[in-house]
């Protein structure tokens, strides 16, 4: 399932396709808060038909009833060429001046990176030359973090196909079916994983969940805050300061809990509680992905 | 993995102080962060500091003497807190009063006058005091449920003429979902009109541009009238 | 001293009440923090001398004055961050005067810019153009097909008096006031953002 999606851009053939495969780009840019990866080859290659089809409308005769036909749809494509384009500066233009997060770089193309360069050196030299320069010497470096984005927003999502058991930011697990009414499925989700999810394939496909036991300090965090709200304003940074992963977490016992310092009895039960839930959910999870591999083993092999 | 977990109890408030401001910057260049970090926070001075008299207006005194009452920026607050100079006190917006008050009916409540960004700093208010975080959250809550629906309601029904009238018991955040909720309705408006539909307009910078340069105009003739 | 960043606020505010007009800009005030900032710092190195007499003299006598020093420095930071979201609010106004006006700015458009900001503008109209003609092999123009479009031809008049306007197949049309044209979409959709065509709907 997941060997054939790395050549499916060449399998693209026919111009229609590549047009209906960055329409649906461009919907899923517009509607999400974050920026997606940009589509560079899909771009490109709609912009070169829209080179042919020009060279071809010149030759015809503007009386001929096609050419009309033909230059709404160029002027269709080009639309939607520049709203994505338009989209993600906007999304972009939110974190200027101050350069994005390293790990954004996937995101964004030369262009845009060149772009951001630009803007971000003449937004300083401006600040410099009529600010920073007049103050004490102590303060005229301005050295600002990098922005990441702000991935905590919901989102809606049509589902194209069928992705059962998809753990959605750890705290629940939601089965992904394509409605069989003409109407499709729709749901709300976290702009974070809805953006992995579209990585995969333009909208959502089934994403493999990092484990649990593989989580990361921050990864925990924000499980911390989603599932716990109340214990995270309290204890955050005890989990923060002891540097407690994933392999830690579902180890974790009242015991350890108290010693942290988590020493109220209410707090540290209702924690438990949430870790041993957790816990169950990842079994589960695996649970379901060792019958799926049952399953498909089990089937000719068609596909 | 885990550090030496018998540390005094001063070393741990020191940790979790130091962790608490990490969150200091948000947006470096929000403007409505340093409005929101500007709102006046009641503190006590927890011990004398010396040459800080400055701070208090009503004493000339060089140094500031223990347990005075003052109200200070939050921002400025929150790192007299962490230089264990200052205990912060909860604001009238979250004291039990309010609590009462905003359970019988937190629509009603003049937000702008009490808090102008009541939900915001009662985020910053509940990284601070850990001990009232709870009952803080609890009454977020509370007055956000009691005002949600008075709030979408205006946004789609209020008369745009009466916006400033509608707008001016809501919090900064409020005014914003309000704007937000105002711009949908208008756009859903416009869509439905099906000859409005497909028109280019005129980027709105120029349309308010021209009628700035109208309304000067007009000033400059009847001035010299 | 006393007035704890006040005047940096006051810029701050002059931002979010005029979100889409740039007013003159506060030189005055900007002085005025600059002065204030100058002053604190001052304060702030005469304390460190002092202290670092006191340690070479072991002596205790001296005031404990690393407070005052940690909320001069605070101030000092705050005013900063006060006068660059005052500079970045501005910036984002002229941002979208390239938006909405075009790279060139007419003179009332420039009245209330300081010399660096419109050098600013000048670098990133530059900046954006780079990025639109770098896309492709001929670029794009992202000003261009703002609405997805209905037809080939629209219906315009004319708002303020424009001159002379050649269409891409050679035609020249008069543009005068009040005047209505039957002109490609592609080719009045700047004018029409920039105010001096109107698009007719029937």
């Amino acid at each position: 399932m997941s060997d054939n999606s790395d050549n499916e851009v060449e399998e693209l053939s026919s111009a229609a396709q590549v047009a209906q495969r960055f329409q649906e780009w461009w919907i899923s840019e517009r509607n999400c808060p974050v920026l997606l990866p940009y589509q560079g080859e899909l771009v490109d290659c709609l912009l070169d038909q829209l080179d042919h089809m020009r060279q071809g409308l010149a030759q015809l005769k503007a009386s001929d009833l096609r050419a009309g036909l033909h230059r709404l749809e160029v002027e269709r494509i080009q639309y939607l060429i520049n709203d994505y384009l338009r989209s993600r500066l906007k999304k972009i233009h939110k974190f200027l001046p101050q350069r994005p997060a390293p790990d954004m770089n996937v995101l964004l193309s030369d262009q845009e990176r060149t772009f951001i360069d630009d803007v971000v050196n003449a937004t300083f030299k401006h600040f410099h030359a009529s600010a920073l320069s007049q103050m004490p010497t102590g303060m005229q470096q301005l050295s600002l973090p990098e922005r990441a984005e702000e991935r905590d927003h919901y989102v809606f999502c049509r589902v194209k196909k069928a992705a059962p058991g998809v753990m959605v930011d750890a705290d629940s697990i939601v089965d992904f079916d394509v409605a069989k009414s003409s109407q499709s499925a729709g749901h709300l989700l976290g702009s974070n994983t809805s953006s992995q999810a579209s990585t995969n394939d333009d909208e959502l496909r089934k994403k493999t969940p990092v484990p649990v036991v593989l989580w990361k300090n921050a990864d925990v965090m924000r499980w911390l805050k989603r599932c716990c709200a109340d214990q995270h304003t309290m204890y955050a940074h005890l989990f923060l300061e002891h540097d407690i992963t994933g392999r830690s977490l579902v180890r974790m016992n009242e015991c350890s809990l108290e010693k942290m310092g988590i020493t109220n009895p209410d707090h540290k039960s209702e924690l438990f509680r949430e870790i041993l839930k957790l816990k169950l959910k990842s079994d589960i999870l695996e649970i379901k992905d060792l019958e799926r591999a049952g399953a498909d083993q089990s089937r000719p092999s068609s596909n | 993995m885990h550090r030496s977990l018998n540390q005094s109890s001063l070393e741990e408030s020191r940790i979790r102080r130091s962790a608490r401001t990490v969150c200091e910057f948000e947006e470096y260049f929000s403007c409505d962060e340093i409005l929101m970090l500007s709102e006046r926070t009641p503190v006590v001075v927890s011990k004398e500091v010396s040459r800080l008299g400055f701070l208090d207006p009503s004493s000339d005194e060089e140094n500031l003497k223990k347990n005075t009452k003052l109200e200070l920026p939050l921002w400025l607050a929150k790192h007299l807190y962490n230089m264990y100079c200052v205990d912060i006190q909860l604001p009238e917006a979250f004291s039990s009063y309010s609590v009462n008050v905003m359970r019988a009916d937190s629509s009603i409540v003049d937000l702008k006058r009490l808090q102008p960004n009541y939900y915001q700093v009662g985020r910053q208010l509940m990284a601070l005091l850990p001990a009232e975080a709870q009952q803080i959250s609890d009454l977020l809550v509370t007055t956000y449920k009691g005002r949600f629906r008075k709030i979408f309601d205006c946004a789609q029904n209020a008369d745009i003429k009466e916006t400033d009238k509608v707008t001016s018991s809501f919090d900064n955040e409020e005014r914003a979902m309000f704007f937000e909720g105002q711009k949908v309705q208008l756009d859903l408006q416009r869509w439905r009109d099906r000859s409005q539909r497909n028109k280019i307009n005129t980027a709105d910078l120029v349309v308010n541009h021209r009628k700035r340069k109208r309304e000067a105009l007009r000033e400059t003739n009847s001035s010299t009238a | 001293m006393t007035s704890l960043a006040d005047q940096g606020l006051s810029l701050v505010k002059e931002i979010l009440r005029c979100p889409d007009y740039l007013q003159p800009m506060r030189e005055d005030a900007l002085r005025n923090i600059f002065e204030e900032m100058r002053a604190l710092n001052e304060a702030n190195q005469k304390d460190v001398r002092l202290i670092s007499a006191a340690d070479s003299e072991r002596s205790d006598g001296a005031p404990d004055v690393h407070v005052v020093l940690y909320v001069r420095h605070q101030l000092l930071l705050r005013l900063r961050r006060c006068i660059m979201a005052y500079l970045d609010g501005r910036l984002k106004v002229i941002r979208e005067f390239r938006w909405a006006f075009g790279p060139v700015l007419t003179k009332d458009l420039k009245a209330n810019m300081t010399d660096g900001e419109q050098k600013w503008f000048i670098d990133y109209s530059a900046s954006l153009g780079r990025y639109m003609s770098s896309i492709g092999e001929t670029g794009v123009d992202l000003l261009q097909h703002s609405k997805p479009p209905k037809s080939l031809y629209v219906e315009v008049r004319v708002l303020e008096d424009y001159g002379d306007f050649e269409t891409e197949d050679g035609q020249v049309v008069v543009l005068a006031k009040n005047s209505t044209h039957f002109l490609e979409r592609s080719q009045c959709e700047k004018l029409i953002r920039q105010g001096v065509l109107e698009h007719v709907v029937t």
